[in-house]
């Protein structure tokens, strides 16, 4: 299990990070979504040990992995700008993995290198960038690793290596237990994959929730009303988003004290409907917005 | 501490650099095969010119790469703590300057037993001082850049305040110098000979060529340990975040835009000593409030780059 307890970054008299604290099942997947500049890429350098929080821990398996460059043994981190040696090829790339880390598996590298079939002797800076993804997935998958962080892993990618990408975390979760926690804009793909996942927005954790949990606990429903929108419903904290055609009223609830609300009212109409993990995102953040 | 990984990695991150200044170092017994005039007595002289060339390029490149690429990131993600990432740079830099040199030495020494020519114009004692010097002014060159590259957020940066450095005492002293003539008969009464002497000595750059005072060795040595121990003490507490600007540490913008303005506005006031006392104390204002507003802008473009 990993622990993210308390942590906290600023930069330049900005709190980028405030007093982040999250908990993630060993083998699930982890999605982390929010806005540009709420703190993703901050954390995960945080997590990483990259940057110097001003405060807080990381706990991989209960081991400060802050504090012990060792326990990093375990962790995998591919980045959205991928920052390997531009002036290295891929044949030193990989020698760098394999003298580095005691658990490479080198027949698991052979069939990687096989199904993803890149010019391995063509310098890192000049390949593109869905080759550059691919490589980082290439060397960090023959790891193993316990915890695998990924920042943006799919953007700019086109959809068949995506597809591929996608597949390959999800395997690595299934034959070896990984924990991976995923930072990603594309909801609809997270949702295919994740198990749980945490809204960070302004550095603060807004929602932090396995999906299967947020599905019954936030909810779609279509209503209408003889007299319009009684005004308990429309202004009660537990609605999340409304939208209104004619009669007619679309609201995300997360409260399941509004959907009594909504019964004793007698609506004309009452339907619940599917909600997916982007309309979730979506109307949380605009709560939180306008919350500010 | 020491990593095979991690020298093969600086190996072949920095092989290039180190192939091109060692290929320079051949200069030497390649200039004593064909008799190249002058070169005996360059030999004797002790010439560091390309010794202090390699120090410099090392201990600007040893971070300065990384931080330009970004690769620092992904040097910190793997298993290695700060503490061994920076002992295996030391060690390869380091040992790569005494290894390039001890190479180089011993081409000159095989040349020097093979030629009776040689051996009457010049002592084996001059090639022992020979490549002493060499790896004393190497090591503390490379020693002094690096100490700007723990402190600035990227190559160029670490190079100008390397550049600044070297000169400082002196350049300052020049400066101030400059500006007293207008006003030395009523305000000071200051052998300005002697203090741009101990400027001149206690500039970097005098330390590194000063290969003829034997005695000053062990102290250019001891400075040079001095250095790498506080630019490891600065490398552990270095923020990655910062990389890009002109300093890692926010700490000290405030010192740079003081040193700055102060050497800005004796800059300005210098050039304006022709005008008289007036004009030089108007242009000595321009030029500090310039230097701090230049500085500031400077520093603010940095940070948005980042």
């Amino acid at each position: 299990m990993l622990k993210i307890e308390n942590i906290s970054k600023g930069f330049n008299q900005h709190q980028v990070l405030k007093d982040i604290s999250l908990e993630i099942e060993a083998g699930s997947i982890f999605a982390l979504v929010g806005p540009n500049g709420a703190g993703k890429t901050t954390l995960i350098r945080a997590i990483m040990g990259i940057i110097f929080p001003d405060q807080g821990r990381v706990l991989l398996d209960d081991e400060d992995l802050l504090n012990d460059a060792q326990l990093k043994e375990k962790v995998a981190y591919i980045p959205e700008a991928h920052h390997f040696y531009p002036n290295f090829n891929g044949l030193q790339l990989a020698q760098l993995f394999r003298m580095t880390y005691k658990s490479w598996d080198e027949a698991r590298y052979q069939e990687l290198k096989k199904e993803f079939n890149l010019p391995e002797k063509k310098k890192f800076k000049h390949l593109s960038k869905g080759m550059k993804t691919q490589t980082a997935f290439l060397l960090n998958l023959p790891l193993h690793p316990e915890l695998l962080i990924l920042d943006e892993p799919t953007s700019g990618l086109d959809p068949m290596v995506r597809k591929k990408i996608l597949n390959l975390i999800v395997d690595e979760v299934a034959s070896n237990g990984t924990t991976v926690i995923i930072s990603s804009h594309n909801l609809l793909e997270l949702e295919r994959i994740c198990d749980s996942f945490g809204i960070l927005s302004q550095g603060k954790v807004v929602l932090s929730q396995r999906v299967d949990n947020l599905k019954e606990e936030v909810q779609k429903v279509q209503v209408a009303f003889e007299d319009g929108l009684p005004a308990e419903i429309g202004q009660h904290p537990g609605l999340l988003s409304m939208e209104q055609v004619g009669k007619v009223y679309t609201l995300v609830l997360q409260d399941p004290e509004l959907l009594d609300l909504i019964n004793k009212a007698k609506p004309v109409l009452f339907e619940k409907l599917d909600i997916s993990m982007e309309e979730i995102f979506m109307s949380v953040m605009g709560g939180y917005g306008n919350d500010q | 501490m020491i990593n095979k990984t991690l020298l093969w990695k600086e190996w072949n991150s920095n092989r290039s650099i180190l192939l091109f200044l060692a290929g320079i170092l051949f200069i030497y017994p390649i200039s004593l095969i064909v008799g190249m005039p002058g070169i005996v007595n360059r030999l004797q002289d002790g010439e560091t010119l390309y010794a202090v060339a390699m120090g410099i390029t090392l201990g600007l490149t040893i971070l300065g790469q990384e931080r330009k690429y970004n690769t620092m990131d992904f040097l910190l993600s793997l298993p290695f703590g700060r503490k061994r990432i920076f002992t295996n740079k030391m060690l390869f830099a380091m040992g790569g300057i005494i290894f390039v040199n001890l190479v180089s030495y011993l081409c000159l020494l095989a040349i020097w037993f093979g030629n009776s020519d040689i051996q009457s114009v010049l002592s084996i004692n001059s090639l022992h001082t020979f490549l002493y010097l060499q790896i004393v002014a190497g090591l503390f060159s490379f020693a002094f850049c690096l100490l700007f590259s723990t402190l600035a957020g990227s190559l160029v940066a670490a190079g100008i305040f390397t550049i600044i450095f070297s000169i400082f005492p002196a350049g300052f002293v020049a400066l101030v110098m400059s500006n007293a003539i207008t006003f030395s008969s009523n305000f000071f009464q200051i052998n300005w000979g002697t203090v741009l002497d101990w400027g001149t000595k206690l500039s970097p750059v005098d330390a590194i060529m000063s290969y003829n005072i034997p005695m000053r060795w062990p102290w250019i040595l001891t400075a040079t340990l001095v250095l790498v121990g506080v630019s490891y003490w600065l490398f552990l507490r270095n923020p990655m975040e910062k990389n890009g600007e002109i300093l890692v540490f926010p700490s000290l913008y405030p010192i740079l835009k003081i040193g700055v303005s102060i050497c800005t506005a004796l800059l300005a006031g210098a050039i304006a000593t022709m005008g008289g006392s007036v004009w030089q104390i108007v242009f000595f204002i321009l030029g500090g409030v310039g230097g701090w507003l230049f500085t500031a802008y400077l520093i603010r473009r940095s940070q948005n780059q980042v």
